[in-house]
């Protein structure tokens, strides 16, 4: 099999790597490059902890072929926290008590990043329709869409 | 996803592209969204693929209204389609509703709609919307173009009508009718799962509130998109009241259904005249 040399940006930093024509960005991220925050889970687009932002949009990077992803924005929740300070959507989760053993935390982090990104004022729906494709088994998912809310009460205070 | 090509190809134009498909006929293979061919690369089911023909950077992503209908391209994402406001008109609704019902949003950041209804996939939502619409949709490779009614693309299960050097290239639904609505129901087990079956509607009422056309279409109910016509011999110039619905859900469905994993056939036939009473009700509440 013949490989292929592409460049991705990954949390603002170029990145040289060769690949499988045919390879999925999660393998990338996680195996070439080290980044293991997003997981492996189902591999099939049934969970969400595979889940990154592309371009602003949250994706299954488990689907996703990196070759797709060349000279796309490519976000990963290591990229989130910046000259030693958590970003508002990590320091809510946190503080919303969204976590039991984790495993689904990076993914659903992601899905609440992009949200934020595209709609700062979402409706309860929206927040509902965003976390549609995160799972979480722990039922600690229950209070992502609070983390969320005070996910925008951080940011707020951090412009202020 | 591991799946060995020879090189995953992503042309700038439409041109380059249905080149490469000719050139290459049989070992390429159109990759959009990827989320199907995802599941055919992990089923073991791309046997001879030798080459990814990506699409995404042909120009083919818009929603235009021009004088002959509304043409949304092949590479259009749903979410793309949930989030632009033509689609919450009532002659549209159904697809709406079917690219929303699309349960991960992740899914729907990529899935497209040329991809969709190239899968041939019975259970998939958007097809059927597609063809309770009454859509077309225009094919071109390097020999010239065709425009079909969205019905026709469609020979069996993961079998569509669409040669190997042929792209979809839009999908085009009439314009925008008075007296109209369109509505799109499924049922599945849990919120996440494929539809068991589903129903697509429109209706156009007249003036006076009587019918002037319906068209329904089951999901799931065969391997291709079933259109049933018994709704419209029956209710056909009559005005929609609570004995004629009655009378068409004991003539439908007109075919026996498969069975398929999640269901019988029994089941099925049962539930279906439910789904098609509810979505019907909820299309002319719309109208109203
Ligand atoms: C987790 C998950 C849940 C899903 N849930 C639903 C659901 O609830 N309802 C539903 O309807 N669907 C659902 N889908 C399926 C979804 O409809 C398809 O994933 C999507 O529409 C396919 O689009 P794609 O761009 O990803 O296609 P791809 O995977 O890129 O392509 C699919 C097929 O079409 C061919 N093709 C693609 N575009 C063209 C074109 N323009 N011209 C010619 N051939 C082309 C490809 O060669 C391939 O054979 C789900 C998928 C996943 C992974
Ligand atoms: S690993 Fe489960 S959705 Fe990607």
């Amino acid at each position: 099999m013949s490989k292929k040399q592409i460049k991705l940006i990954v949390n603002g930093k170029e990145e040289i790597i060769e690949v499988n024509p045919y390879e999925s960005l999660l393998k990338v991220l996680r195996e070439y490059l080290g980044l293991t925050g997003a997981k492996r889970g189902c591999d099939y687009g049934g969970c969400g902890v595979c889940t990154v932002v592309v371009n602003g949009k949250a994706v299954y990077s488990c689907m996703y072929p990196a070759i797709k992803a060349e000279g796309k924005e490519i976000t990963t929740v290591e990229g989130l926290y910046k000259n030693g300070k958590l970003h508002p959507v990590q320091k809510a989760f946190i503080d919303a008590n969204t976590v039991q053993c984790g495993y689904s935390i990076p993914g659903a982090i992601m899905s609440a990043y992009a949200l934020l990104l595209n709609n700062p004022n979402p409706s309860d729906e929206d927040i509902k329709e965003a976390f549609s494709g995160n799972l979480c088994r722990c039922s600690a998912g229950y209070y992502w869409p609070e983390a969320i809310k005070l996910a925008i009460k951080y940011m707020k205070q951090r412009e202020s | 996803m591991h799946y060995e090509l020879k090189d995953y190809i992503k042309p700038k134009t439409l041109e380059e592209a249905l080149k490469l498909l000719h050139d290459y006929k049989g070992a390429a293979k159109i990759i959009a969204g990827g989320t199907v061919i995802h599941e055919l690369s992990e089923r073991n089911l791309l046997e001879g693929v030798e080459y990814f023909v990506d699409i995404e950077n042909l120009g083919l992503n818009y929603v235009r209204i021009e004088k002959d209908g509304l043409h949304i391209g092949a590479t259009t994402t749903f979410n793309q389609i949930v989030n632009n406001s033509l689609f919450t008109k009532p002659s549209y609704y159904a697809l709406y509703l079917a690219a929303k019902g699309v349960s991960s949003y992740q899914v729907r950041n990529v899935a497209t709609i040329g991809g969709s209804v190239c899968s041939s996939i019975s259970f998939l939502d958007v097809p059927n919307a597609l063809v309770a619409l009454n859509a077309k949709a225009k094919l071109v490779s390097l020999n010239g173009e065709r425009i079909e009614n969205v019905e026709n693309l469609f020979l069996g299960m993961l079998n569509p009508n669409i040669s190997e050097d042929e792209i979809l290239t839009e999908i085009i639904l009439p314009l925008e009718e008075t007296k109209t609505a369109s509505y799109y129901m499924k049922l599945t087990e849990r919120a996440f799962d494929y539809a068991i079956v589903s129903v697509g509607i429109k209706v156009k009422l007249n003036e006076n509130g009587y019918v002037e056309n319906i068209r329904t279409v089951f999901g799931n109910v065969q391997p291709t998109p079933y259109i049933e016509n018994k709704v419209y011999e029956i209710a056909k110039g009559k005005y929609i009241n609570e004995d004629l619905i009655k009378k068409i859900m004991e003539e439908i469905p007109s075919v026996e259904p498969i069975d398929s994993i999640n269901a019988s056939a029994w089941y099925k036939k049962k539930v279906l005249k439910v789904l098609f009473r509810d979505a019907l009700k909820e299309t002319l509440e719309m109208i109203s």
